[in-house]
């Protein structure tokens, strides 16, 4: 994921923000994006986060932006899902590791239950243009299972997983400690991480935006249903190799 | 009706204090043979043991003049055990039911039903377009979740149409969004420590005053004292128009859930009883809640 671009790009690449509104790019940002990385010849994915009412009305300056290009589209919750089926019918839809976390098992949970259900929910996805699931090792341990119920193919972020989110940003009250818990955000953020250790798990978590990520190196084996490995590292923060 | 106090039960013979305390509407769990369907464990820690303590509860919450929600808001689950229990539910008179999967509130589309679907916090929504995407799944109420402030709030009060907001008052609050958060599903939880304990190790960056900020998070991400309150925020949730206020904690116990129900009722009836400034309003609910819940603490502002 990138908030700015490549100078040679080797690849696809993934433009936006994933977890907070705030540190959502411009309209302008995401159109110059689509059209630099065409011009590269890199195929571009567009992300969006979880959005309020206030970050529909920014998303939805993305969307009138990109003229209906036909690019994708990384979703994070269902408003977001609704409005770029409506509003930018040439966007392929992925629905992002955020999102995709209860969604994957709820659709397995109804392959499961009654193929004809399932048959009517893959209609329903289809008609949203739902193209791909994004996963972490994170994700992919909770599921406990296998993709193959997953009707679309899934891509696997890499080495950072998000363990948590939050909109209730702790970096942003640090700057007013008594202020209201949605504090005023300067983006103290940019080029801040906290390592955490957490009490009962092992691993290296950092505390990163709204957010906790988890380190997880590659697997050596992935699901048959992954076909993409997607590289991720926080942006503004080389958090290094192994923490 | 006005705006509800919604609260938690786990045996029938703490429905009268509840009701005594402020409760308008109930909301519970029951124990489901083998796998849970609701968002908690499968115990009489947090549920009603089965169905007979469901209906004599119901009886008593009808016979008050309440009315009672049962959570089916696992999110993910059995979807056939769970459309059986929810069949079983509503012959019972059960009012409401709590749904979260979404494959589960789209298998029950065609259920023949009495009893009105809503949507649990753990299926978090936070915008308008969300709120329409599942008014498609005959959702007649939303728990919004725990994590929007009172603008945000707004804005959904204005395209809601029928479908009434429900948001969260005392206890209960955690900072990490429930739904999109992969850590309160682990399996340390059941060791009674909170799944956000976590403690800064290293602060990386260049940020000025790293230390505090360090200092700040880490209260919040490891702090038992965190839970809950937001009766300031009351004046303007009632001016909203918003139609439940969820008291969390089925597992909290009954004195304490008392004490905040008691706590909303007493400050809406000063809200209600004429006009009164924010400044006074702030003051009496401060005192209130110091003398009556615990100390007023900024970090257990929901808003």
């Amino acid at each position: 994921m990138q908030d700015r671009l490549p100078e040679r790009p080797s690849g696809r690449v993934y433009f936006g923000e994933e977890a907070c509104e705030r540190r959502l790019p411009s309209a302008r940002a995401y159109a110059d994006a689509v059209r630099r990385l065409k011009k590269a010849g890199a195929p571009a994915t567009l992300v969006f986060p979880p959005l309020t009412d206030a970050g529909v009305e920014k998303a939805r300056a993305v969307l009138r932006e990109l003229k209906g290009a036909a690019v994708e589209c990384v979703v994070n919750d269902y408003g977001m899902l609704e409005l770029a089926r409506r509003e930018a019918p040439r966007l392929e839809l992925v629905i992002g590791r955020l999102l995709s976390r209860v969604l994957a098992k709820n659709i397995i949970d109804l392959h499961a239950y009654s193929a004809k259900e399932y048959a009517s929910f893959c209609a329903f996805l289809n008609e949203r243009r739902v193209v791909r699931f994004d996963f972490d090792v994170f994700s992919l341990d909770l599921l406990k299972c296998g993709l193959a119920a997953l009707p679309v193919p899934a891509s696997l972020y890499t080495p950072f997983d998000l363990a948590a989110f939050t909109r209730r940003c702790t970096i942003a009250g640090s700057a007013a400690p008594d202020a209201a818990p949605f504090a005023a955000c300067r983006q103290e953020c940019r080029g801040l991480a906290f390592d955490v250790s957490h009490a009962y798990l092992d691993g290296a978590y950092f505390i990163y935006e709204n957010l906790v990520l988890r380190y997880s190196p590659e697997p050596a084996k992935t699901d048959a249903r992954i076909d993409r490995i997607v590289r991720w590292h926080p942006p503004d923060l080389r958090l290094g190799r192994r923490p | 009706m006005g705006m509800r106090i919604h609260v938690p039960f786990r045996h029938p013979d703490e429905l009268a204090p509840l009701i005594e305390a402020g409760a308008d509407s109930f909301y519970c769990g029951v124990v489901h043979p083998g796998n849970s369907i609701n968002d908690r464990s499968n115990s009489v820690y947090f549920n009603l043991p089965d169905m007979r303590a469901l209906e004599k509860s119901i009886r008593r919450i009808h016979d008050a003049g309440r009315s009672v929600a049962v959570a089916v808001n696992k999110q993910t689950l059995d979807i056939g055990a769970a459309l059986r229990f929810i069949r079983a539910a509503d012959k019972l008179g059960t009012d409401e039911l709590i749904l979260s999967s979404l494959t589960l509130l789209h298998a029950a589309r065609n259920l023949d039903v009495r009893c009105r679907l809503s949507l649990s916090c753990t299926n978090p929504v936070f915008n308008s377009e969300a709120l329409e995407f599942f008014r498609r799944f005959r959702v007649g109420k939303i728990c919004l979740p725990r994590h929007l402030s009172l603008d945000d709030v707004a804005s959904l009060s204005r395209s809601k149409g029928e479908v009434e907001l429900e948001v969260f008052i005392m206890c209960g609050l955690c900072v990490f969004t429930e739904g999109y958060c992969g850590m309160h599903a682990l399996p340390y939880e059941d060791q009674g420590e909170p799944c956000y304990c976590f403690k800064v190790t290293r602060v990386r960056g260049a940020a000025a005053g790293k230390r505090k900020k360090a200092e700040y998070i880490e209260s919040r991400l490891a702090s038992r004292e965190l839970d809950g309150c937001g009766l300031c925020a009351l004046p303007r949730l009632l001016a909203l128009g918003i139609d439940s206020l969820k008291i969390e904690g089925r597992d909290e116990p009954l004195h304490d859930r008392i004490a905040y129900a008691k706590a909303v009722r007493d400050l809406l009836a000063v809200l209600r009883a004429g006009k009164i400034s924010h400044e006074e309003y702030a003051e009496i609910a401060k005192k209130y809640c110091s003398e009556n819940v615990a100390p007023c603490n900024t970090k257990s502002c929901y808003y």
